[in-house]
């Protein structure tokens, strides 16, 4: 239950320079002091933690990576859509694999600041409008032809216009072209200023791509490994790319496939058919525990499970009657009883602590029954209400259950209605006046809230339409000064908090089991498999 | 279950029988074996299970025994009699309300499956060489898709609910059922006492009420028996790829495949006892926390098993008419 | 008799012609199509006129029978819609699997569960009778994935024998690392299977020894064991035939269960992703292929009965 406690810095949780540095101090001989020393400057100022890194920072230098061996991972969802074609890509095998393959501009880190990869370097320019990307030389695709500006217009351009079949388009369609700008330069040209485009280019659909690319079932990347077998639907088989150009590739063979069954897919696990199992469901955390040699590997992050209240009709468009639903929902046994543990505690606004912009500032909202009662009363409102509910995401259903339980006690009839997960995001999303949805992470706190909470965003599911905050996130786009911008995420995250449909009891993990021996995964919040950052710097340890 | 080693019973009672079968084959007077009975008593107790369900249920099928607990799959104790399922809800009652909905779906598609089966496959049967033909191909065609498959498309198109899943069931099954009476029919419709029928002049319907029937009813029968029971599998195989009875909604099939995890998954809390009066270990920590699985597959167990049972019997006194059908 | 082998023949084709139909309108009348699955959230009115146009959805559906008949009769199987990638691709990835567990599922289990059916049928009520049809009853009533997960438990928890769930196919393995991945699988499947086909051939050879001749045979006073071999046996061919015939067109095209719990990429899971991204050059190849199993291994049952019934070999 980790997640309850105040966030203890730890060596993890320092970006790649920070731990180059820490490991390149220690290796030249720095004492505990010095690291002290160090960390102060990094903003680190309690000794406790300091120690703690200190800690860290030897064990990860006594762990440098071994070369070697075979890993077998799955997942749960797979099938004949598998593909290569990053710009299609639905599933965390699909992200995975393209992590194994592609390479990318930059790359997310744990605090999901974008780092370097492909691109050496990137700026914006004053206006905001021009993102300029330097790019590494010397890169070569898996054929041996080596990478360059050329490659990465085409790759980008295919994310844009109206006939785009990428299925990130709507991150990017702020971007009205991609130029080569230099022999080792590309451009990204704005329509409106957006400081983020750096970190959205550092997911998974945006891997650099050989010009001209047609045919992809025997694609070229610059990623790691290069294709061994790539059969959709049912396995993939990556050996390491001799010239690749980075850290990385550490393993003789990965192979990957999908386990839909999760009971088959625990089984697997245990028995030690598969090394690394994502997506354990909480029910059987405390049995990876507890077998010898099995690990649970759980990333806080800011994806969310929440009851959309519609504002635009009944019972919805009375404030006080959703204020006194969110008072109703006990949060805590969501947590702990449904999440086991693996999740934190929602404040009905999806910027959760693993975003950098989340506002802690605003009060955590708590079950209880008497604000219920007053806001209750105050609405006016008389009757049932009807919440439609699937099993979606882990704890969709609970949520409303729960809230069925407490709403009886104080003489409010909240009616579940269970539908089937198969075309329930065609059938009842954003139609039914309430309705339980699940959301994954979005890179950043404005992509979140652009997709699903401006006033005229397709998937606005609450139908509530705030000028104030709608001014605020477009403008928040341009502001890099703390200050003012951490003002700017508050007022909106508040906003959302006090007014919007949006009835959120909790932010959940996402909760891996890996085999005691495999190293290297990097706690990137985005997905399953550390963000699906796991093929680059995976190792195993004899 | 002894139906090849029969001997002549009952001459007597073949003649009094006699009277109203006019000129149908005599018949051997119907009894059931010892098994037979068991059979019997054990469906009629899950029937009355079913039909009395809501009203004997110690708890609401999504109620929890223990709310203020969070641990899942508790032993069975006092206040929950076979202990708590993989969401923490009392077994018992959800086998209670389970039966209900269990029974009641294969009940319905089976009968329906019936319904149209035997009056399209008695049809076929009867009437011309092209609408025989015509149904018969059709037929052929739906059943030689695999029955999981077409459940599938079903439900993808149209949704699961109850009445969804009765008449998927129902109708995927009344192809088989149209295969066997109209196999029945067919064979009946040659035989000497038909015929003579039909030399007298008797009507269609004449014949099929008084000769086709009469003959037809045991291997019908039998074949119920096993079509519920398929029909109970196939909606439990339907729940494994999430489109069966959705829950939290209670249903045998259904609460196995949400408790599988019971098999292997046994947390230290689970167990408010661990050691009895006398110190020892208490046995049913070990198994009592399965029963959340256990409990449910017994029950679809049970249940058909002794359908099989009474079929057996059924079908040794019809003569085996059965196998010839499929 | 070869004018009614042919006479099955030219059945099973219109059969063939009638699930061609169904299927076609079977695919149609799901929500949603490929087009729309594929770009999910992504879709917008111009891309998916777009796309659609890519696939050729836009055609009318009369047009798209006839273009998918042609296409087939000529051996162009398509592309699947979900994934661009050829159907024969789709299918040269999962037929070895499927093919191997149901060979060795049809090898192991058909002969033993009508040697056990036989013997069950040989003495009637005895104690041996009573315990074979006990357990073909009870593992008829197991559902599939129940009996699968005890299996799991049993021999690769308990044993450490077996691996839970199959890793890659049957290429590249050594024959001990197919049977340690493919045992499971197959063990599960034999014991579905025979729990239908002791209870079948027990039936179908009761029903022959309680016929007039082989009565008149006990009379004769010719020993039990030897009535059966002799008569009833051959007798009762063609309705057992005919079961396993069902048998096995199941283990093609039914199973879906057993290799989602196993955990291998078979042709039944294929069908079920297929209906899933609605992929109806899939569906629509898939089906076929199960049709044309499931009327060739009945036309082969057919051919059997026939053969081994003296008054359909001689017909009147």
């Amino acid at each position: 239950m980790s997640n309850f406690k105040p966030k203890q810095v730890s060596f993890d949780d320092l970006n790649a320079i920070e731990k180059d540095n820490l490991l390149t101090a220690i290796r030249r001989g720095a004492s505990r002091r010095d690291v002290l020393k160090m960390m102060g400057a990094l903003g680190v100022t309690s000794a406790a933690a300091a120690t703690g890194i200190f800690a860290g920072a030897k064990d990860a230098w006594a762990q440098t990576p071994k070369r070697g061996g075979r890993l077998v991972i799955a997942h749960d969802q797979h099938g004949p859509n598998d593909t290569l074609d990053p710009q299609l890509y639905t599933s965390t095998i699909d992200y995975t694999r393209g992590r194994m393959f592609y390479g990318s501009l930059v790359r997310l880190g744990p605090d999901l600041v974008p780092q370097p990869e492909l691109a050496e370097a990137f700026e914006v320019s004053s206006d905001g409008k021009v993102w300029t990307f330097d790019l590494k030389k010397g890169v070569t695709f898996h054929d041996g032809s080596s990478m360059g500006p050329d490659d990465v217009v085409w790759t980008m351009s295919r994310h844009l216009g109206k006939e785009s079949k990428s299925k990130a388009g709507s991150l990017v369609d702020y971007v009205t072209e991609w130029k080569k700008s230099g022999p080792n330069q590309v451009q990204a040209i704005l329509e409106s200023p957006n400081v983020d485009l750096p970190t959205i280019l550092g997911t998974f659909h945006f891997k650099i791509l050989k010009k001209d690319t047609t045919d992809f079932s025997k694609t070229v990347g610059t990623g790691p490994y290069r294709i061994k077998e790539f059969k959709p639907g049912v396995r993939s088989i990556g050996t390491p790319f001799e010239d690749y150009w980075g850290e990385g590739g550490y393993l003789d063979e990965i192979e990957m496939f999908g386990i839909g069954d999760p009971v088959a897919r625990l089984n697997a696990f245990l028995n030690g058919d598969i090394q690394v199992m994502g997506n354990v469901t909480s029910k059987a955390i405390p049995q990876v525990e507890s077998a010898d040699g099995r690990e649970i590997f759980s990333v806080p992050s800011g994806a969310y499970i929440n009851i959309a209240a519609r504002r635009d009709m009944a019972p919805g468009n009375n404030n006080d009657l959703v204020l006194a639903l969110k008072h109703l929902m006990d949060r805590e046994r969501v947590v702990k009883g449904v999440l086991k543990g693996q999740g934190g505690l929602g404040n009905d606004q999806p910027i959760g602590p693993a975003y950098a912009d989340h506002c802690s500032d605003i009060p955590q909202r708590a079950l209880d029954p008497e604000k219920a009662k007053f806001h209750l009363k105050k609405s006016g409102h008389t009757g049932p209400i009807e919440i439609v509910a699937a099993e979606v995401a882990p704890g969709s259903v609970e949520q409303a259950l729960f809230l069925q339980r407490e709403a009886k006690k104080i003489g409010l009839d909240v009616q579940v209605k269970k539908v089937t997960s198969d075309g329930y995001w065609g059938a009842v999303w954003l139609k039914a006046p309430l309705c339980v949805v699940s959301w994954n992470m979005r890179p950043t706190a404005n992509v979140m809230m652009s997709l699903a909470f401006k006033g005229d965003a397709k998937w606005n599911e609450t139908f509530y339409k705030s000028d104030k905050f709608d001014d605020l996130l477009v403008k928040s786009r341009a502001v890099t000064d703390p200050g003012p911008r951490k003002q700017m995420y508050c007022d909106m995250q508040e906003i959302i908090h006090n007014e919007y449909g949006c009835i959120l009891p909790a932010h959940r993990n996402y909760v891996d089991g890996i085999a005691s021996n495999v190293k290297g995964i990097p706690k990137v919040p985005l997905n399953a498999f550390g963000g699906a950052e796991l093929p680059v710097g995976v190792w195993l340890d004899s | 279950m002894s139906d090849s080693t029969k001997t002549a019973t009952d001459v007597a009672d073949d003649e009094i029988d006699f009277q109203e079968l006019y000129d149908a084959a005599p018949r051997q007077k119907f009894r059931f074996s010892w098994t037979g009975w068991i059979g019997v008593i054990v469906v009629t107790f899950w029937f009355l299970i079913a039909i009395l369900g809501p009203f004997i249920a110690p708890y609401g099928e999504n109620d929890l025994p223990y709310p203020d607990a969070y641990s899942e799959f508790q032993v069975p104790t006092a206040k929950a009699l076979l202990g708590t399922d993989v969401d923490d809800r009392d077994i018992l009652s959800r086998i209670i309300y389970g039966a209900g909905r269990t029974i009641g779906i294969s009940l319905a598609a089976t009968i329906l499956a019936y319904l149209v089966g035997v009056s399209l496959g008695v049809t076929a049967a009867v009437s011309g060489r092209w609408i025989d033909m015509g149904l018969s191909r059709v037929n052929d065609a739906f059943l030689s898709l695999p029955t999981i498959m077409l459940g599938l498309v079903v439900i993808a198109a149209v949704g699961s609910s109850l009445t969804v899943l009765i008449f998927t069931a129902g109708l995927i099954y009344a192809t088989i059922v149209f295969r066997i009476s109209r196999a029945l029919a067919m064979d009946i419709m040659v035989q000497d006492y038909v015929e003579a029928a039909r030399a007298r002049g008797e009507g269609l319907w004449w014949i099929i009420r008084k000769e086709i029937w009469p003959n037809a009813a045991m291997p019908m029968i039998s074949d119920f028996g096993l079509r519920l029971i398929y029909v109970i599998l196939f909606v439990a195989g339907l729940s494994f790829l999430g489109l069966g009875v959705q829950p939290p909604a209670a249903d045998w099939g259904n609460m196995v495949r949400e408790n599988l995890g019971a098999l292997q998954h046994v947390p230290y809390e689970a167990c408010p006892y661990p050691k009895n009066a006398a110190g020892e270990d208490n046995w049913l920590c070990g198994i009592g926390t399965k029963f959340a699985v256990l409990a449910p597959a017994l029950a679809i167990s049970t249940l058909t098993v002794s359908i099989n049972l009474i079929v057996d019997d059924l079908s040794s006194y019809a003569g085996g008419k059965l196998t010839k059908g499929m | 008799m070869w004018s009614m082998i042919l006479r099955r023949i030219g059945i099973g084709i219109v059969t063939m012609f009638a699930v061609s139909v169904i299927i076609f309108c079977g695919t149609r009348i799901l929500p949603g199509d490929a087009a729309q699955i594929r770009l999910g959230q992504e879709a917008t009115e111009t891309n998916l006129a777009a796309f659609r146009k890519e696939l050729g959805l836009d055609r009318p559906a009369h047009v798209q029978y006839f273009s998918w008949v042609k296409d087939t009769l000529s051996g162009d199987l398509g592309v699947s819609l979900a994934s661009d990638v050829p159907v024969t691709d789709l299918i040269r990835d999962r037929y070895k699997n499927t093919l191997y567990v149901s060979a060795v599922t049809a090898v192991i289990g058909v002969p033993l569960s009508v040697l056990l059916g036989i013997l069950a049928a040989m003495f009637p009520g005895g104690i041996y009778d009573r315990v074979v049809t006990f357990i073909s009853v009870t593992l008829v009533s197991a559902p599939e994935f129940f009996l699968a997960t005890l299996l799991v438990l049993i021999f690769a928890f308990y044993f450490n024998f077996t691996s839970a769930v199959v890793v890659g196919g049957v290429e590249g393995k050594t024959f001990l690392e197919i049977l340690r991945h493919f045992f499971l699988p197959i063990m599960a499947l034999c014991m579905i299977i025979a729990a239908q086909l002791i209870r079948m051939t027990r039936a179908a050879v009761l029903n022959v020894m309680s016929s007039p001749y082989v009565e008149m045979a006990i009379l004769k006073g010719v020993p039990r064991k030897r009535i059966i071999m002799r008569h009833a046996l051959f007798n009762a061919i063609g309705p057992i035939v005919n079961v396993i015939a069902l048998n096995l067109a199941y283990l093609i095209s039914g199973v879906v269960i057993i290799e989602v719990f196993f955990a291998y990429s078979g042709l039944a899971t294929l069908m079920v992703q297929g209906v899933q991204t609605r992929d109806y050059n899939l569906i629509q190849v898939l089906g076929m292929l199960f049709c044309c199993v499931y009327i060739i291994l009945m036309l082969i049952a057919d051919i059997a009965s026939i053969v081994s019934n003296p008054r359909l070999r001689h017909p009147r």
